[in-house]
């Protein structure tokens, strides 16, 4: 099952890792033995003993630094939104896209995941039980659509507070796109107070307006609900002349050619294809030096910058055209011209190197 | 799938299982206890498993599922400290390594994925299927996460 990955840093966990303790060891083999002998199960699960809880300084912290500046509206939002960019989030054009006061409905039947149907698992799904209260788990309170980047900021109604709640996908006119989905948390009560969802939609190439389901995973302990699936409807408010776009330009860096297939840039997103395609000497060079991923810098004509991958690429297990597809928060816009950096690190190392950064004029 | 097959594939999976229950959880105590529900739900589920050659892949999700269970349960036992992994295991005399460190440093579904993939060597298909997410989703959450480890290396390399 081991594939040719990083083979340092997959040396470097096998190193690290504890090893197995003997007496958990001992422990599954013994109940693997009580189990044959079909010990019930309540038998053996009632021993057990809470002692702590996770960590959760870092999202508490950055629900006081949003306090801290006064909590605007969209802040939850903008905050996330700033964070993904790491640096120089700003535009009023990114507040502008952000909406509240949603009409959101609760879905008759919620969709079986994916991971179920392709299981065939469905039978498991069905014996799943639904909660009692069938009414809605999240408020969603904000969503900010800009034509690229949906963002979502949701909160636990008081019904949901009942439960641990998770979203990782949404359903955009009934296809699927993954999320990702940050907590936030109370730093006083330590409780979740919501969560920050983002979807990438920049190559869906969809209308002004759509609809979206948005499935909640829900738990209590250690059991599985069935998931509540809320729908809404989102309108793209960016005007065209806020996105900015560049299709299919080469670029020959020497040992590799860069070829950026698109890059859209819109108020709170950038999306950027690309391919770094290689000669079969360039390769065995690339090989040979251990080169193992590279990583995209965005930078506008001031200097400031954005890193939006560390796009992981391995020459010798993806062949001779490398493809990456990221997307980033937002840089501030300033012009119609960005300049891109492509860097290359050794596995041996983590040496960097850097080609000459290459102009790209948005349209 | 038999009771004596599972038997075996536990066995065989018990690294892999130690593996993951510690990247979610802190203690061995709590490891242990997630493994062991796990086992008692994999017998007790056996007849749900309806393709053998995925029973590991499926008693890794039911470990995951009960490891955040545990942890879930562990925070509103204990809601007062903000205490990390990395604290705790320097409140213990383990001897963990710098790369170790800054891993427990991360938030657990970061940890999960650089965990299957880089020691257990599971594929993104793989990890997509076991964490009910999209592919996508595992490549982003995967690079989001080994850009968050080496900085942390990093931080922990400039304050040595």
């Amino acid at each position: 099952m081991k594939m040719h990955k990083d083979k340092q840093l997959t040396e470097e966990f096998g190193n690290s890792f504890p090893k197995t303790p003997d007496f958990i060891r001992q422990m599954v083999l013994n109940e693997t033995d009580r189990q044959e002998k079909e010990l019930s199960v309540h038998e053996v699960s009632s021993h057990r003993k809470r002692r702590w809880i996770s960590g959760k300084a870092a999202a508490a912290i950055v629900f006081a630094i949003i306090f801290a500046v006064g909590t605007p509206v969209a802040a939850y939002i903008h905050y996330h939104l700033a964070e993904t960019a790491e640096k120089n989030f700003s535009t009023s054009q990114a507040q502008d896209t952000v909406k509240t006061n949603l009409d959101v409905k609760v879905m008759d039947t919620p969709r079986i995941p994916e991971g179920y149907k392709e299981e065939n698992r469905e039978d498991e799904w069905e014996a799943l039980p639904e909660i009692k209260d069938k009414s809605a788990v999240l408020e969603i309170k904000e969503i900010s659509y800009d034509g690229s980047l949906l963002s979502v900021y949701a909160e636990p109604t008081s019904n949901g507070k009942n439960y641990d709640l998770d979203v990782s996908k949404f359903y955009i006119d009934g296809t699927q796109a993954s999320c990702g989905a940050t907590e936030i948390y109370n730093n006083q009560e330590n409780e979740k107070d919501g969560l920050v969802i983002q979807c990438d939609l920049s190559a869906d190439n969809l209308p002004d307006t759509f609809d979206v389901v948005m499935p909640v995973s829900i738990y209590k302990d250690s059991q599985r609900y069935k998931n509540q699936d809320l729908s809404f409807t989102v309108s793209n408010s960016t005007s065209s002349t806020q996105k900015l776009s560049a299709e299919n330009q080469k670029f020959d860096l020497g040992d590799c050619t860069l070829e950026i297939k698109k890059i859209t840039w819109t108020p709170a997103s950038i999306h950027i294809d690309f391919d770094i395609i290689m000669t079969e000497e360039q390769k065995k060079i690339w090989d040979e030096n251990g080169w193992y991923y590279s990583e995209i810098r965005l930078s506008n004509d001031d200097g400031t910058q954005a890193v939006i991958t560390d796009n992981y690429i391995n020459a010798s297990d993806t062949g001779l055209t490398l493809t990456g597809s990221v997307a980033c928060g937002s840089l501030a816009l300033q012009s119609n011209q960005i300049q891109v950096t492509l860097t290359r690190l050794t596995n041996e190392t983590h040496k960097e190197f850097s080609y000459d950064p290459v102009a790209i004029t948005l349209k | 799938m038999t009771q004596q097959q599972l038997s075996k594939v536990i066995i065989d999976a018990t690294d892999t299982m130690y593996h993951v229950a510690k990247t979610i959880l802190y203690s061995d105590a709590d490891c242990a206890d997630a493994i062991q529900e796990t086992i008692v739900k994999s017998y007790a589920s056996i007849d749900s498993l309806k393709n053998d050659s995925r029973a590991k892949t499926w008693l890794i999700r039911i470990l995951i599922n009960e490891c955040y269970s545990i942890l879930r349960q562990n925070a509103k036992v204990q809601p007062s400290e903000n205490i990390g992994l990395r604290e705790k295991a320097r409140m213990t005399d383990n001897d963990y390594t710098d790369l170790y460190e800054a891993l427990s440093r991360l938030q657990p579904d970061f940890r999960l994925v650089l965990t299957l993939y880089y020691l257990e060597g599971y594929r993104i298909r793989e990890i997509s299927n076991m964490l009910d997410l999209s592919e996508s989703a595992v490549k982003s959450r995967l690079m989001r996460a080994r850009r968050q480890l080496k900085s942390l290396m990093e931080e922990q390399d400039e304050n040595a």
